[in-house]
């Protein structure tokens, strides 16, 4: 060790430096902290809304522990960390207030406006005057004889300083001296120290300090160093295990189009997954398929202790493969894993009358045995008064069937209102060659309970949404000004989850998922609120208030460039909720890839596009729709090969037919 | 260098130390060349190994291999007892059709593949064991071919058309057996009715 170094044997410098690593440490994880319980009480605050009460009432005491554990678990760690990190600050600080060698230093420091007495915003005249009062007190000449000579040279030493004070603050060089290096006598001697005590170097405990560095450097930092790149090697981008996702890209690219997809399938390859044999190797994936198929049949099972895991990672799992699978352009693995998702977020299995029995307090065998009418889907149940729909579903205590009838009519219902391809900063319905369209589609969320209506009553400016001249706005920008979609009902899940749409894109070319799926977590279900009984609104002409209403947008992203030549392309689009049974949309939408004529004036183009609207409106819908109401088509989903247009808009026109007159008899009984 | 030189610098230098000189055989350089060199071809050569040793530890990508094993079962049975030539002979064609299959899903899933290893939904590890299937996809059908010119000189030509045309059929009949199971599964988990015709009862 070099002889000239300097310790810091006063420790005068050492705890500035850990100070300011604590600061920078501690005070971000508080800030953030703050932050949680700031928004943590807004979000009670939703809580404390009708809907989070229901959630809430429904959810098993054995969910509710587990959640809040979690909650708690995650906020405990940032909680500790501060706690220790505001300790060990406050110490430091004790501990530089009470160093008298940190204040002798800051003593020593040379501060002219100090030594005058006057301040920064002092004028030169009054300057003057402090220092022509101070030398006059210590001028050498001045002193009174009584003093002791080591009086006398402290006396003295100070009129040096305030002369020099003086000066620093009004001769031009001393001034310049100053302010560069802090002295008005120019550069101080500089000197460089380790801020660390002589005794952690020196002596004894020198070894200890070298095997400290030794023990850090060549295996601390390796041993962090490879453990986060094997962790990251370990898990995808996605943050599944990459063996899982191995393991489900082996399922997709063995998959043979010959091979029925069915729930039970979907949930063997999710129950091979690594994480589960890694958090729990005594159970066989056969087990954990179990656990899985015990939830979504409300059953109890052996293995209950990794229920809440399995189901809460499954989630993930269940997000992923539907993304490998739609890589892999799948649409059947696709759409029934979606299915699949459903049917463990509700705990409710795969049935023509899945829609009724996701609701709480359902008794499935009474329902099965007393209802002579196939009733399958929510709509068609508020066609019944509600206490014939408490007899069906067999729930006789009122606060219950209320409470029933209060989540039926709250489970968001999407009713296509126009789909199309739009190009960004064109008002035009079609694509020119190569340029990047998106799909927009134009919902209305209405609840089981609304009566349904045409679409012809929706003014059609409402529809049309988009002010010609914020075009060129990005179309994704745009959808965050919709609200987030409140929470799922699901209470039987251990994780509170928000409801969202999937957005898958098919070519009809060849019946194939031609992008990975879109999410969709932003649309106003304010309509849900909207008083529109079927049991009570007779004349629907009259009733019908258009300004009650909002329409939603999902914008989807078209993964490709619109096709080099000329023509209608057709895509068919499902829009498939992971939360509810009954949410679904699927339709075709036409993409007409055209070259615009000569530029015209813009303006006039847009108002010519306008003038147009009310008649184009019409040759729309007959492409850009299939399914009005998706009550009883899910079957047709799966089937998956239905690429005919016009074989859908056939049954549509069906449904919609047998739903009126399900209406009308059940309104003359 | 000489024995002079060092004189003539310490006539100048009087305070400096002699500079102490080591006679070093020519071979020394040699030899440390050659021992860095071959320690470093042993670790190449290891390494390689281990590298190929890890790559065939590998599974494949594909699920079984039913058709290749089947055939070799067959040809084996074929060396101690009497079978008739045309057994082996459709055995290979079997398995020259599981390898025409293999190397089309290949070349149809790659770009899929690809999308997934870009934006990292898989490892690495998969992208390596995609990559060894490609390579021995190609030996597969090299392999098969040979066969069938071992077993009647004239015949790849017409085999390797021969293979293409049984996985076509292969794929179609799976299909077509499928439609059956579709419908009892699908039948029951929505339990639909039907009428005598096959017909949906609404």
């Amino acid at each position: 060790m070099p002889q000239n170094y300097d310790y810091d044997e006063a420790s005068t410098t050492w705890p500035f430096f850990v100070l300011t690593v604590l600061f920078v440490a501690v005070t971000p994880v508080t800030l953030i902290e703050l932050y949680r319980l700031i928004v943590g009480d807004s979000s009670d605050k939703s809580s404390s809304s009708e809907w989070s009460q229901l959630h809430e009432k429904y959810t098993s005491e054995e969910v509710r522990k587990y959640r809040l554990a979690n909650k708690k678990k995650r906020s405990k760690k940032g909680i500790y960390f501060i706690t220790v990190g505001w300790v060990l600050i406050s110490m430091l600080i004790y501990h530089i207030r009470s160093n008298d060698a940190i204040y002798q230093i800051a003593a020593a420091a040379f501060d002219p406006y100090e030594l005058l007495g006057v301040t920064l915003s002092s004028t030169d005249k009054e300057i003057k005057s402090a220092y022509r009062k101070l030398s006059v007190k210590f001028h050498p000449d001045k002193l009174s004889k009584d003093l002791n000579e080591i009086e006398r040279t402290a006396m003295e030493e100070q009129f040096v300083m305030i002369n020099k004070a003086y000066k620093a603050l009004t001769d031009e060089i001393t001034k310049e001296n100053y302010r560069k290096y802090g002295h008005p006598d120019g550069p101080q001697s500089t000197s460089h120290g380790i801020a660390l005590p002589k005794f952690l170097v020196e002596g004894g405990t020198s070894p200890f300090v070298v095997f400290a560095y030794f023990i850090l450097l060549a295996f601390v930092l390796p041993m962090v160093v490879s453990k986060w790149w094997s962790t990251s090697q370990e898990y995808t981008k996605h943050g599944i295990h990459s063996e899982t996702a191995s393991h489900f890209v082996d399922k997709m690219f063995n998959f043979k189009p010959s091979y029925v997809v069915v729930p039970d399938l979907i949930i063997k390859w999710i129950s091979e997954a690594k994480e589960f044999q890694l958090k729990f190797p005594e159970l066989s994936s056969v087990d954990i398929a179990n656990i899985i198929h015990s939830h979504v049949n409300r059953e109890k099972t052996e293995n209950e202790y990794a229920r809440n895991y399995v189901l809460t990672k499954s989630s993930l799992l269940f997000h992923q493969l539907i993304e490998i699978a739609s890589t892999f352009r799948n649409t059947e693995v696709a759409l029934m894993a979606l299915d699949t998702y459903k049917t463990v977020v509700q705990a409710t299995p795969l049935s023509p009358h899945s829609q009724i029995f996701q609701l709480p307090n359902v008794d499935k065998e009474h329902f099965l045995d007393s209802t002579t009418d196939d009733i399958c889907a929510l709509g068609k149940l508020f066609t019944y008064p509600d206490d014939k729909i408490g007899k069906m579903l067999g729930i006789k205590d009122e606060t219950a069937l209320n409470e029933t009838l209060k989540v039926a009519s709250r489970i968001p219902k999407l009713k296509l209102v126009k789909g199309s391809f739009k190009v960004r900063g064109s008002s035009l319905n079609t694509a020119e060659p190569g340029s990047t369209p998106h799909i927009q589609v134009k919902v209305l969320v209405r609840s089981p309970r609304h009566k349904l209506f045409p679409n012809s009553l929706i003014p059609a400016e409402k529809i049309a949404g988009d002010d010609p001249l914020l075009l060129e706005q990005d179309p994704f920008e745009k959808l965050l000004e919709q609200p987030l979609l409140p929470e799922t009902f699901a209470p039987l899940l251990p994780t509170k989850r928000r409801t969202c749409w999937y957005a898958l894109v098919v070519s009809q070319k060849d019946g194939k998922i031609i992008q990975t799926p879109s999410l969709a977590q932003r649309l106003s279900l304010e309509n849900l609120d909207v008083n529109f009984d079927k049991r009570v609104i007779k004349d629907l002409d009259k009733e019908f208030n258009a300004e009650d209403w909002t329409i939603g947008t999902f914008s989807i992203p078209f993964a490709q460039p619109a096709p080099k030549e000329e023509g209608t392309y057709f895509f068919r689009v499902v829009i498939k909720s992971p939360d509810y049974f009954g949410s679904d949309l699927d339709f075709t939408v036409p993409l007409t890839v055209k070259n615009t004529p000569i530029e015209t004036d813009p303006k006039k183009e847009i108002l010519e596009e306008l003038d147009s609207d009310d008649s184009g409106n019409e040759g729309e819908e007959n492409t850009g729709y299939s399914s009005e109401d998706f009550d009883e088509s899910d079957g047709d989903d799966l089937e998956e090969d239905s690429d005919f247009t016009d074989i859908d808009t056939d049954t549509e026109d069906e449904h919609e037919a047998t739903e009126e007159t399900t209406e009308k008899s059940s309104k003359t009984d | 260098m000489s024995d002079n030189g060092t004189h003539f610098n310490e006539t100048f230098f009087e305070g400096q130390e002699k500079p102490e000189i080591k006679v070093v055989s020519v071979y020394t350089p040699l030899v440390y060349v050659s021992i860095l060199v071959i320690s470093l071809m042993i670790f190449a050569s290891k390494y390689r190994r281990s590298q190929v040793k890890k790559l065939a530890e590998l599974p494949s990508i594909f699920d079984e291999h039913e058709a290749r094993d089947l055939y070799f079962a067959i040809a084996e049975l074929a060396e101690t007892e009497q079978l008739h030539p045309k057994v082996v002979k459709a055995a290979l064609l079997n398995r020259g059709a599981e390898a025409v299959r293999r190397t089309i899903k290949l070349r149809e899933v790659a770009v899929q593949i690809e999308i997934l290893y870009k934006n990292g939904s898989v490892d690495d590890k998969y992208w390596q064991r995609y990559q060894n299937e490609m390579k021995l996809v190609d030996l597969e059908l090299k392999s098969c071919i040979e066969e069938a010119e071992r077993l009647q000189p004239d015949w790849p030509q017409a085999f390797v058309n021969l293979c293409r045309e049984i996985c076509f059929n292969q794929a179609l009949q799976r299909r077509y057996d499928s439609i059956l199971d579709r419908k009892n599964i699908f039948q029951k988990l929505y339990q639909l009715k039907l009428d005598d015709n096959g017909k949906l009862i609404q």
